[in-house]
């Protein structure tokens, strides 16, 4: 019963409240969206580069020999390990650049000199089909069922996904490639186009990639000797990998290995970066955010003076008007932080689609606990902002029903308003904490640092309105006022050589200072109205400048 | 703690009534510039239980400020107010709001209704704080019937005409039960018809309910209805006239 008319008042209160409460709302969703879309791209991320780092590392140890690669002879070093036990499989693969002739046809092979651009060009790896990948086979396109042991036969080849959009080639077509190892010297080779593979799994990270057969490519250049830049492995398990690892650095001082422990920390430590990165961003809007509540709040609850002081009136107290002011700034958050989770929905989708078009593969995951969080955000977001509106209108004096009191602006007031945002800093940090996933210097860096920067900029626009508010609108021209409209004109001109926008508004509210002496004394009489009752409210008007400088700022951003 | 005071003569004191409300040398002085200026400068005055006491004075005279002390929305800056015998002026803001509850119905010139809430719910909203018994909404249907307003229940106050809305208003007062309605120019925004409607409910309510009215009003007609109106000029106390015609 009464959560019933708790919920009536505050949702009717929150209709009637129009277009600010659409404008808090915003600030919310706003909020919300960043940190939930940046938190989803996050976690695609993540999930795109961690899930099948084994695929992608292409086996257990990946050994790489780039300036002195293996020769066939060095194989058996591997292939005595397999026989031994101590690595279950391996396959060696050549790579090459290839790049395609502007004109295809079927034909025979031989050298020839480079047909394409350097801007066409793509990575060629020669494998063994009966023995690629050593890890889970791909996944193919075209044909659904492919392997890569039945495909890559009598000058046929494989290709990714990313490098058929890339090229517009499909299955089937024939092309001429022209391949240039790095230590051997180029050929080119007519090819079918026999599979395309999707960019996952082994080929997560490959980008543009031409798979040949082995065999095709010592066919087409039989006097070149064999050169493998990789060696791929795949072992028992971790034990047998840390004793492989080792035994092969011993055996090969100069080549690399990286094992899939390895290439999880190399990209977790980035991943962790680029996370913290986004929360923050999003962070940093979610505080703004607040500020537009604050400030909403502080208007909607202002008008309702009368309507408060009469429920205080009628017995309400502090604590009671807390909870139904309470429950207003949840709602207000909760509708925020619901339409925020779902505009970051989109936003995560078009942004995978972008990296997707910069060659990252990232598959699209709904975590359904981050878009709940968003709205959980969205809620606790609100009612830590809305804590100094709603203190402040639970302080409104009962003797407002009979009449209209100034708001207090005694030492108790300042105290409060003080304590208050102490309170709202420790309570936003640590949300900020949570979200930035227990990392509490960060957390309290981030925000702050951010609590330093908005306080400068109010210090800014309490000055610009003060300075606003004072500005005389005379009957005539006199000699104070002239002196005053060149002062201004001559630190616009030298505000012009700093920051040119800002020197040319100075120098319009210069030129304005002469116009409105000419203007008809009603017109006189509304600009002076206006301008002393910007500084009737200085504290509210610079929040308001303070959000709509930072909506602006985000909308430019967007 | 009631004290017994002789009966006064006129219409409504034909028995021994208990002072209900004891207002103490209130004095209220307010800061205007640099300067305090001095709102109230002494005002001691008993009201028993169940009068009808108009207090009346030109603008500025003090009555609002005077009718906020009493009604427990301000503070004196010297003085007491006693209902039952407690000291209302010096309480914690948590007891005062259960007075004011409990104890005290308020109606006002602008009538103050929710303009959110249905009639229905306007009367609802002091029932749910404080400790009160039966359904709120029974409550609420129960004090609309009693003002005319049945078939208005589910108005907002933008569908009320001033009158209607000011009867809603005196309902709301009602509606905790409280010992005193205390009104502000409770017929200033009305007309004179619609006035006099509210004057005739408030004296019909006073027979059937016995409760304490006390109202302010610069309107010599409405301070005909009372059985003692005071009268403030400058902040003290000028003259106490009684039903009967007599003067202190």
């Amino acid at each position: 019963m009464k959560a019933s008319m708790y919920f009536n008042y505050t949702s009717r209160s929150l209709l009637r409240g129009g277009l600010r409460t659409l404008l808090a709302v915003f600030c919310v969703a706003v909020g919300v969206m960043a940190i939930v879309a940046l938190q989803l791209v996050g976690s695609m991320l993540q999930n795109s580069l961690t899930s099948s780092t084994r695929d992608t590392n292409g086996g257990d140890i990946a050994v790489t020999a780039q300036s002195v690669p293996f020769k066939a002879s060095d194989l058996s070093y591997f292939e005595q390990l397999k026989s031994e036990g101590a690595i279950t499989n391996y396959t060696a693969v050549m790579s090459a650049n290839g790049s395609l002739s502007p004109v295809a046809s079927p034909g025979t092979s031989g050298p020839l000199s480079p047909v394409a651009s350097s801007s066409q060009s793509f990575s060629v790896n020669a494998v063994d089909p009966n023995n690629y990948p050593v890890v889970s086979p791909p996944t193919f396109v075209t044909p659904s069922y492919g392997s890569v042991s039945n495909l890559l036969t009598r000058n046929q080849v494989i290709i990714t996904q990313q490098l058929s959009t890339t090229f517009h080639h499909k299955v089937g077509d024939i092309v001429t490639v022209y391949i240039k190892t790095q230590a051997g010297s180029g050929q080119t080779l007519h090819v079918t186009i026999a599979g395309v593979v999707a960019d996952s799994g082994v080929f997560a990270q490959s980008g543009n990639l031409m798979l040949i057969s082995a065999h095709d490519e010592q066919a087409a250049a039989p006097s070149t000797p064999a050169s493998y830049s990789t060696v791929y492995v795949t072992t028992a398990n971790q034990a047998q990998t840390d004793a492989v690892v080792k035994a092969i650095n011993q055996h090969f001082p100069l080549a690399s290995t990286q094992t899939v422990a390895g290439a999880l920390q190399a990209q977790q430590s980035s991943i962790d970066l680029i996370s913290k990165f986004l929360e923050i961003a999003g962070l940093l809007a979610l505080l703004i955010g607040g500020v537009g509540i604050v400030n909403t709040m502080q208007v909607l609850l202002s008008r309702r003076k009368t309507e408060i002081a009469m429920l205080k009136t009628t017995g309400y107290r502090r604590v009671d008007l807390y909870v139904l002011f309470g429950l207003e700034a949840g709602l207000l958050g909760m509708v925020g932080g619901i339409i925020g989770a779902a505009a970051a929905t989109g936003v995560s989708s078009i942004v995978r689609i972008l990296m997707q078009n910069l060659g990252l593969t990232v598959p699209f995951q709904l975590n359904p606990w981050t878009i709940a969080g968003g709205v959980a955000i969205g809620l606790v977001t609100a009612l830590i902002f809305g804590l100094i509106p709603i203190v402040q209108a639970a302080n409104i004096r009962p003797l407002n029903v009979i009449r209209d009191l100034s708001e207090s602006r005694g030492a108790s007031s300042i105290a409060l308003t003080i304590a208050l945002l102490v309170v709202l800093s420790v309570l936003f940090c640590a949300l900020a904490i949570v979200i930035l996933k227990n990392d509490v210097v960060l957390g309290i860096a981030a925000v702050y640092g951010a609590f330093a920067f908005l306080l400068v900029l109010s210090v800014f626009f309490g000055l610009v309105v003060f300075v606003v508010s004072k500005l005389p609108v005379p009957e005539h021209f006199d000699l104070r006022y002239l002196a005053l409209i060149l002062v201004g004109m001559a630190a616009s001109v030298l505000l012009y050589l700093v920051l040119p926008v800002f020197g040319i508004l100075l120098f319009a509210a210069s030129l304005v200072g002469i116009v409105i002496v000419l203007v008809p004394r009603t017109w006189k009489v509304s600009t002076k109205m206006a301008l002393r009752n910007i500084g009737r409210q200085r504290t509210r008007t610079t929040t308001t400048m303070l959000a709509l400088f930072i909506t602006a700022s985000l909308a430019d951003r967007r | 703690m009631h004290t017994t005071v002789p009966p006064e003569t006129g219409q409504a004191q034909s028995t021994e009534r208990t002072v209900v409300m004891d207002v103490l040398n209130i004095t209220k002085n307010l800061p205007l510039g640099r300067e305090r200026i001095e709102i109230l400068k002494g005002i001691s005055f008993q009201i028993r239980s169940g009068e009808f006491v108009s207090i009346v004075g030109p603008s500025g005279s003090g009555k609002s400020t005077l009718l906020g002390i009493i009604a427990g929305l301000d503070n004196p800056t010297t003085g007491q107010v006693l209902i039952d015998g407690v000291d209302i002026t010096r309480m914690s803001e948590g007891k005062l709001a259960a007075v004011r509850n409990s104890e005290i119905g308020m109606v006002f010139q602008a009538f103050n209704l929710i303009p959110t809430l249905t009639a229905q719910e306007n009367v609802e909203v002091p029932l749910y704080v404080g400790k009160h018994k039966g359904s709120p909404s029974a409550r609420a249907q129960e004090l609309l019937a009693l003002v005319g307003l049945t078939h208005r229940l589910d108005h907002r106050p933008n569908q009320l005409s001033g009158g209607e809305q000011q009867r809603v208003a005196i309902a709301r007062a009602l509606a905790t039960d409280p010992a005193f309605v205390i009104a502000d120019e409770p017929t200033g925004n009305l007309d004179a018809r619609n006035g006099e409607n509210v004057l005739e409910l408030i004296a019909q309510l006073r027979t059937q309910t016995g409760k304490t009215f006390i109202i302010a009003t610069h309107d010599p007609v409405v301070a005909s209805h009372a059985d003692r109106t005071i009268r403030i000029v400058d902040g003290k106390i000028t003259e106490i006239e009684h039903s009967n015609g007599s003067f202190t």
